[in-house]
């Protein structure tokens, strides 16, 4: 058996503000092991987004952790919410004491994270050598300096692309980033430019070097392939096969609303269906035969280039919209849209059933209830 | 369909008969839902002018220039009292009276002001890049040219180069200084509006020009044409009364403004009760140019789309 | 022989930008094509490969630098504008900003129906909106009345697609009519499209840079690159046995869930 890398159980984030609550992820479970490439896939503003910045242990601003807890590496990077409204001020200190905690150890050396549309957060007005070294200075807490003259506690080692590196240190760290850089199929003078003198697919491939930079265990990518050509496209996807087969990282978790796109890298897939999770199975089976009705509707709406053949003759859609986040209902989400709904479905959530019995396939509907 | 429903239905339809009255009511109840604080705010001044207007028709309170007697003396620097709120000045003029005019005056010199202004704008920062082409070039040129003239040295010199300056002459030299950083922020507006796909869509309803101004562009740039009208109706009455201070105002005596009842007193600023006859038209001014601040910061919640979205 | 409602030829739009190094770029160049009776031409081509331009030229929205667009055995200088838009209709790839926020989802189209069917009263104007509603598949009660915000993108597209019908257009414009709307509600527009061609005999000239949709809905593709055209033909001699270089490239890199490239 594998090892565990990440184990995520019943997490829960939702968004407050003046807008209300919204429920973006309520309770979603799943177990991610040492090599695997797992897919989310889900309609957009089904909470692939808001998972993933959950699963980093420090969530954007508005988006707050609610309950259930996520161990990465056998590190748990939560801590429960007490009950008790008196505490939630200790608590909260705690949290946040944890939150930096995480953002300095597990972050970037066990967690990679590509947020969505990274590639547009390039500061335009930086070239990206400097760029990189501002990422180093909010790592070290000093800018990567030419040299350190004061005595020698002050310098600092970091492992960076497997090397041991002094990471106040600039030209060692440019050096390191350059060839990793260089890994990834970009020459090493794009550290000299700015932002807009490159293309999509090299800005893309560049927030991923800077992502794995420090070799982590996991990597995240929220959706790094949606804004380019295909012809871009498969340049990065075939990056990220070449990330694992050098041993950069071994564990990819790709965030995508594109299936084809997923059924390319992925041997593992989750569905999101309006914060939940509806179906946990591997890549082929979610293609071939998908549990859920939902997983079902998704396949059988998408028209995929067939290059040898013609093409379907016969897509479905599903009608309807998903439910509003805001005031999610009590059974199925499922359910409005649903053409194999029964009266259970509208009273209660379905609980996860595993059709094949065994724990590499399940799914969270009532018609498989034995 | 039930007899019923086909009332309710043909009911609206009958007033919709012509387009520029669909597009009138449309964009009146889309003002009203939109910018309600706003709306009340500026109904609030239409009544205050409505009273102010009343007011200056009461036989006591219709001539500022009166010279008040007590007994057979005339009644000349008088504190302020029950007869004489703000007292008199040398003149023996009522100087509440005046002010009541000065007030009812200044903010109709302000609309008109703002209505001049604003029209300007509109017409340079809305159909000029809407036209696009020649329009465009033209009417940014003008507007640039404006932007860089020096406005009150101009205004001033102008003034003081007429003989006879009436209220009118005033208020289309300043109104039509006071319009290009307007006209420059509309403008921007529409150049990203004009790349919209719903203009498009106008376009391929076959409708001209002017009909896909007036019904798709203005309507989203409301908010800004709104902040607009209050900023120059500001800038005109104040303005107005720093150019009035200086003596190169309106100097007929049928039309007193604020500023004018300042200068109107500078050379008895040694009376012994010059503060009110100073100080008064200064209060009022200020809380003028507050209702308006009032209204213009407002808008922010317009502009804020998370606001907007809740109604 | 099958009646030819457009003709392109030799279309051409060269941008010039910069102020003061000034840059060309042809957003289309030499282009001809031409699209017959209940005809999907899908055109097909990366970012920026000049597709919504010569869709523009077609809508008139755009003049173009030179060449001829010929509808119907006439060029369309020739059409009055409003005739024009009586045979060709078009929808965008942003269904929100296709609307004007300003006012309700009705205002598209009053707007279309106050240009073609100026002379009908009031309750059949009524009748002809919801029918062709359904004929898109909506109902005027669930999304007339309402806000564009507050319909979802598969509803606002449709219902563009039915302003485009109540002109009874011959050739519809589709301009990635379906790259910004969830994946549920994409198989829905594509069928409508299909419906319309049979039924209804529109051509329509259908673009969009997903082969896979490319494949399902059209009887001929164009391929488009940089501006011109490097490949055409019927669906499956292009994208089974494609000959030009640029489009075999473009064919592998397709992700498809019917092959692994690993
Ligand atoms: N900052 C925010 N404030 C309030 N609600 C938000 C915020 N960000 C996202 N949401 C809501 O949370 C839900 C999930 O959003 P999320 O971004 O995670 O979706 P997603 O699956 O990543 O979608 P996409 O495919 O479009 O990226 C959505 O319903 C969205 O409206
Ligand atoms: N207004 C403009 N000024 C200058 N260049 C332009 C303009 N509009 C488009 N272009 C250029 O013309 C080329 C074709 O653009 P076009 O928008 O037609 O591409 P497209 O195939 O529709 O791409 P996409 O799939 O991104 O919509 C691009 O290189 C673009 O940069
Ligand atoms: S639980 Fe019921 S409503 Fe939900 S997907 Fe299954 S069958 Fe449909
Ligand atoms: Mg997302
Ligand atoms: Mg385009």
């Amino acid at each position: 058996m594998a090892e565990l890398v990440l184990k995520v159980e019943d997490i829960k984030g939702y968004y407050k503000g003046s807008f209300g609550t919204v429920h973006a992820v309520d309770g979603v479970t799943f177990d991610i092991y040492k090599g695997d490439i797992l897919a989310i896939a889900g309609e957009s503003g089904c909470g692939k987004s808001s998972l993933a910045e959950l699963l980093t242990g420090s969530p954007m601003p508005m988006l707050h952790y609610e309950s259930g807890q996520v161990t990465v590496n056998e590190i748990p990077i939560y801590i429960p919410k007490p009950e008790d409204k008196s505490k939630l001020g200790k608590w909260r200190k705690e949290q946040e004491k944890l939150s930096n905690q995480t953002r300095k150890d597990v972050l970037c050396k066990i967690i990679g994270y590509v947020p969505q549309s990274s590639q547009d957060s390039l500061n335009p007005v930086k070239k990206i050598r400097k760029f990189i070294l501002d990422v180093m200075k909010q790592r070290v807490g000093t800018k990567p300096k030419k040299q350190i003259k004061r005595s020698k506690e002050d310098i600092k080692y970091d492992t960076l692309d497997g090397q041991k590196v002094r990471i106040n240190f600039k030209e060692e760290v440019l050096t390191r980033v350059r060839e990793h850089l260089e890994k990834l199929g970009l020459s090493g003078d794009v550290l000299g430019r700015y932002p807009h003198e490159l293309s999509g697919g090299m800005k893309q491939r560049i927030v991923i070097g800077i992502s794995t930079l420090w070799n982590p265990l996991i990597l995240i990518a929220d959706e790094p392939t949606s804004a380019l050509d295909v012809t871009t496209q498969k340049i990065l996807i075939e990056t990220f096969m070449h990330l694992r087969e050098m041993g950069i990282v071994e564990t990819i978790v790709y965030i995508s609303h594109d299936i084809p796109t997923l059924a390319q890298i992925c041997n593992k897939c989750i569905v999101m269906y309006a914060g939940k999770l509806v179906e946990f199975n591997s890549m082929d089976n979610i293609i071939h035969s998908p549990l859920h009705p939902y997983s079902q509707g998704l396949i059988h709406s998408i028209a995929s280039f067939n290059p040898d053949g013609s093409a379907e003759t016969d897509l479905n859609s599903i009608p309807g919209r998903p439910p509003n986040l805001r005031d999610p209902p009590e059974g199925c989400r499922f359910y409005d849209r649903c053409n194999q709904r029964m009266d259970i479905c509208k009273e209660e959530y379905p609980p996860f059933f595993s059709p094949n019995g065994n724990d590499s396939s399940r799914v969270a509907c009532w018609l498989y209830k034995k | 369909m039930t007899f019923e429903k086909k009332i309710l239905l043909e009911k609206p339809e009958e007033q919709e008969r012509s387009s520029v009255s669909i597009m009138l009511r449309k964009v009146f109840q889309a003002i009203k839902l939109r910018y309600k604080t706003q709306f009340t705010l500026i109904m609030g001044l239409v009544v205050l002018v409505i009273i102010l207007e009343i007011l200056t028709k009461i036989p006591r309170l219709s001539d500022p220039f009166y010279s008040y007697k007590i007994g057979a003396s005339y009644a000349s620097n008088l504190p302020p009292s029950w007869d004489f709120w703000l007292g008199t000045d040398t003149g023996s003029h009522d100087i509440f009276v005046m002010i009541l005019h000065g007030t009812r005056n200044s903010i109709y010199f302000g609309i008109g002001c703002a209505l001049l202004s604003t029209t300007l704008a509109i017409l340079l920062g809305v159909f000029g890049p809407f036209v696009g082409g020649k329009a465009d070039t033209l009417s940014s040129f003008i507007t640039n040219i404006f932007m860089v003239f020096p406005q009150l040295p101009f205004i001033f010199f102008i003034a003081s180069l007429m003989k006879t300056r009436s209220w009118v002459t005033v208020m289309i030299i300043i109104g039509s200084f006071s319009w290009p950083w307007a006209a420059r922020s509309i403008r921007s507006q529409v150049l990203t509006l004009r790349e919209r796909n719903f203009i498009k869509v106008s376009k391929m309803s076959a409708l001209g020009n002017m009909r896909i101004a007036f019904s798709e562009v203005v309507p989203n740039v409301l908010t800004y044409i709104l902040l607009v009208f209050c900023i120059s109706f500001g800038i005109g009455i104040i303005t107005e009364a720093g150019i009035s201070m200086l003596g190169l105002g309106d100097q007929g005596q049928n039309f007193i403004t604020l500023g004018f009842v300042m200068w109107y007193h500078e050379p008895y600023n040694m009376s012994p009760h010059y503060y009110n006859i100073w100080i008064s038209p200064g209060i009022v001014l200020v809380l003028i140019y507050l209702v308006f601040f009032v209204i213009q910061s407002s808008f922010i919640n317009t502009f804020n789309p998370r606001t907007r979205e809740n109604k | 022989m099958v009646e030819e409602i457009i003709r392109i030829e030799n279309l051409t739009k060269r941008y010039i930008s910069g102020i003061i190094k000034q840059k060309e770029t042809y957003g289309a160049l030499d282009v001809s094509f031409d699209i017959k009776r209940g005809e999907i031409l899908s055109l097909v081509g990366e970012s920026g490969s000049g597709k919504s331009t010569v869709a523009n030229m077609i809508l008139r929205l755009l003049k173009p630098t030179m060449g001829n667009i010929i509808l119907l055995g006439k060029n369309i200088k020739e059409y009055k504008i409003k005739k024009y838009y009586e045979n060709v209709q078009g929808i965008f790839q942003d269904p929100y900003s296709s609307y004007n926020f300003f006012y309700k989802v009705d205002h598209v189209l009053n707007q279309a129906i106050s240009h073609s069917l100026s002379w009908v009263d009031i309750a059949e104007k009524e009748r002809i909106i919801s029918n062709t509603l359904e004929i898109v598949g909506l109902r005027g009660t669930e999304t007339l009345g309402r806000f564009p915000h507050q319909l979802s993108g598969g509803q606002l597209q449709r219902i563009l697609l039915a302003r485009c019908l109540l002109f009874k257009p011959r050739l519809l414009i589709a301009d990635e009519p379906t790259s910004m709307v969830d994946a549920c509600a994409r198989a829905e527009i594509l069928n409508l499209l299909k419906k319309l061609k049979d039924k209804s005999g529109i051509s329509v000239l259908f673009i969009t840079h997903d082969i896979g949709q490319a494949q399902y809905i059209s009887d001929r593709v164009i391929v488009m690159k940089k501006g011109e055209i490097v490949e055409r033909g019927p669906t499956n001699d292009v994208f089974l046995n494609p000959k030009n270089d640029y489009t075999q490239n473009l064919l592998a890199s397709v992700p498809s869930i019917y092959r692994k490239w690993a």
